[in-house]
């Protein structure tokens, strides 16, 4: 087996981000424990990995996103499998594959944005890292004030927190992540 | 998630202060921060590191939300509020769409919030109240703004003649042009800056054209007030942006250098920054100045240069202190006037009034007439001097005297002809100056002539030392009028005339010279001058000279 053009292990913080900013947010409802479906598109990936060598790098984290539809499809479906439904199932996969998700502003991230300062991929990835090694419930709580964009008291809801225990979280999560990128080495 | 964590972020003392100023914030009564600060003086370090962007965490993080879902516009998607979408033209936070009004017969352009974020939704809120503070004929007006939960939009006038960044390719063969373009912008955004907006995101792409051929302002996406908060983040468009852009510390002069920007970019026909990748023109802003414009255009001239470079200083104290000094600036450019970009001592003053050619080109159709006209002086003015010395008849002298005048009215009565009727106020200048010289010429002609009596040589002669008077003021005249240069030819009239008096017998040959070589040096001077292109070949409306 020849070795993948683009690494899976690099991608990982980015999926994990990914899969959680989905679960907070779009899929809220949507039962599932978000480090499985991490678990299971890494596995699935790999398996089909050789066929996509030689593709652009935008070709394969759209690829991945695909996979991560599929596999949230397939939780779900597994849940209720005594009820299916259709129409939920189709939510799902949309959301996964919308524009509004990390993978996919890492993919447009290639093509410069009119305004906001774009960041180059490679901070992003940097970027996902560190939140990912955040204590769970700051990380929550990060993506859901600041990629989400939440009010308060619909984070505290999500998190399941009271609304000044979000906000502590809130503040630390940014403290943290702060520091952790300084000790990276890239401002960010 | 566990407990420990939960009750060292509950009982965090910064804990209440961010969860009061966010739950206010989502209530859409914002705090007054230095307010709330003053409030939590034990914590204010930490809060304010909390709110401010130094760090860019919030605006990074910002970049997972990726692009959101555009309407459907063949569904039922094309209908937001009282609006019928009808094609995307552009738009950056939000999305622009052409559009039209349903309960009035007019097109609008309608920017649509693609997300809802509380903090998107505030921001865009923000761009409305910004626009909404700002009445101006070179600022686009907003009309109407979404109320209630549906989806967020805005509606705002809308303009056929496209954006400046379209029309760049017009403008660098015309630097007056762009000064004047970019002079008016400057009154708008001074105008802004006067209401508290700082604009920040100032580029071709951002100008509209009314149907007038104005500019306009528009695309306050990146608005933030003047007096600055803590919430100002970094953001911008990299090939325009600002040095101090990049850690978010703006002011009036950020925006005095996206001014700069789009006047390089009309003059040189492209962005100061331009780089294939968005890292290189972040890289490029960071450490580099760009290259002069009148390196990249001959075409531009020293103090246009000046002022535009002055405007792209890397230093925002170097540039002009406010917009509406640069608008001076640019409008003493257009003026002829020396700039305070390029402070130039009395030498340099003069030399820049000597190189003026300002109502010039209006006559470049004169040059080929000038050539046949400065031979034709040259033979009359000599044969006076040799129809004096042979003793000719007084009439002879007169005949050939009158018709050193003939070939400049003939040329004159030919422009007007050409002209068809219409006020060109350069050429009734022509006119007076001409008529008021030959009169005069005449005048003093005939006044010497009477004063001499029998001396007929005598008196033509001292005519003439008059007449090279006379022309020492008409010269100056036209130097102020038309082209410094002939400011020279005056003084050399006012040397000539002192000349003359010392040996009047040959006057009228050292007349014939000087007028000969002044009419050639004006004919070379105007065929010099630029040839205007023809006019753009899609016949749209031009920005107005």
């Amino acid at each position: 087996m020849t070795p993948p053009d683009w690494p899976l292990e690099r991608y990982r913080p980015l999926l994990c981000l990914h899969v959680r900013q989905l679960q907070l947010g779009r899929l809220y409802r949507a039962r599932f424990d978000s480090s499985d479906v991490v678990q299971e598109t890494l596995a699935r990936a790999v398996k089909g990995v050789c066929q996509l060598r030689g593709g652009s790098e935008a070709e394969f984290v759209r690829w991945l996103q695909v996979i991560v539809g599929n596999v949230l499809v397939d939780l779900v479906r597994e849940h209720g499998a005594a009820k299916r439904d259709p129409r939920r199932e189709q939510t799902v996969c949309d959301a996964s594959a919308d524009g509004d998700t990390p993978m996919a502003a890492y993919v447009a991230s290639s093509q410069p944005g009119p305004a906001t300062l774009a960041l180059q991929q490679e901070r992003l990835l940097q970027l996902a890292d560190a939140v990912g090694r955040l204590p769970e419930a700051e990380r929550d709580a990060v993506i859901a004030h600041y990629i989400l964009e939440l009010p308060l008291a619909e984070v505290a809801a999500r998190l399941g927190r009271t609304e000044k225990g979000a906000a502590g979280l809130v503040f630390r999560g940014k403290r943290r992540l702060r520091e952790l990128l300084t000790a990276t080495g890239g401002e960010a | 998630m566990t407990t420990e964590t939960f009750t060292d972020a509950e009982d965090d003392p910064a804990a209440a202060a961010v969860a009061e100023y966010l739950a206010a914030r989502d209530a859409g009564r914002p705090l007054e921060t230095a307010e709330w600060l003053g409030r939590h003086p034990v914590q204010a370090g930490d809060l304010l590191d909390f709110l401010g962007e130094a760090d860019g965490v919030a605006v990074a993080l910002r970049a997972f939300r990726g692009t959101a879902r555009e309407p459907d516009l063949r569904g039922d998607g094309r209908f937001v509020g009282d609006y019928e979408l009808l094609e995307k033209v552009g738009g950056n936070m939000g999305t622009v769409y052409r559009a039209r009004q349903r309960s009035l017969p007019r097109e609008v352009a309608v920017k649509l919030l693609l997300r809802a974020g509380a903090g998107d939704r505030a921001r865009f809120r923000a761009e409305a109240e910004a626009m909404a503070r700002l009445d101006h004929p070179h600022v686009a007006r907003i009309l109407e703004v979404s109320r209630g939960d549906g989806p967020a939009y805005f509606s705002m006038e809308w303009f056929p003649g496209g954006t400046l960044a379209a029309r760049v390719p017009e403008f660098p063969p015309h630097p007056e042009r762009a000064a004047e373009v970019v002079e008016r912008v400057a009154r708008a955004v001074h105008f802004a800056h006067r209401r508290g907006v700082l604009h920040r995101d100032l580029k071709p792409a951002n100008l509209l054209f009314d149907e007038f051929g104005q500019p306009r302002v528009a695309d306050f996406g990146l608005a933030v007030p003047l007096a600055g908060g803590p919430e100002a983040d970094a953001a911008g468009t990299p090939a325009y942006m600002a040095p101090e852009q990049l850690t978010g510390e703006v002011t009036v002069a950020t925006d005095v250098y996206g001014l700069g920007a789009v006047l390089y970019e009309l003059l040189t026909g492209g962005p100061p920054h331009a780089a294939s990748t968005l890292a290189a023109a972040l890289d490029l802003v960071r450490a580099s100045s760009p290259v002069p414009p009148a390196r990249l255009n001959p075409r531009v001239g020293p103090d246009l240069d000046a002022v535009c470079r002055r405007c792209l200083a890397r230093d925002p104290a170097a540039r002009y202190g406010s917009a509406a000094d640069l608008a001076d600036d640019l409008e003493r450019y257009r003026q002829g006037r020396a700039t305070l970009a390029l402070p130039l001592g009395p030498l340099g003053r003069i030399a820049h009034a000597v190189r003026q050619a300002r109502g010039a080109a209006d006559f470049r159709a004169f040059a080929p007439g000038l050539f046949g006209t400065a031979g034709f002086t040259l033979a009359t003015n000599a044969a006076v001097y040799g129809l004096l010395r042979a003793g000719a008849a007084e009439g002879w002298v007169w005949a050939a005297l009158l018709a050193s005048y003939a070939p400049l009215f003939a040329m004159l009565v030919r422009d007007r002809l050409a002209g068809g009727g219409q006020h060109r106020p350069a050429h009734f200048l022509l006119w007076s100056i001409w008529a008021g010289h030959a009169a005069a010429c005449v005048a003093v002609f005939l006044a010497h002539r009477l004063a001499c009596g029998g001396d007929l040589a005598r008196g033509f002669g001292l005519g003439y030392v008059g007449v090279a008077g006379l022309n020492a003021l008409a010269f100056v005249v036209m130097g102020s009028l038309f082209a410094g240069r002939q400011y020279l030819l005056g003084l050399a009239w006012a040397a000539a005339a002192v000349g003359m008096g010392a040996a009047p017998a040959l006057a009228p040959l050292v007349y014939a010279g000087l007028m000969a070589a002044c009419t050639l040096i004006t004919g070379l001077q105007l065929r010099s001058l630029r040839l205007e292109p023809p006019a753009a070949p899609d016949g749209r409306p031009r920005p107005p000279q």
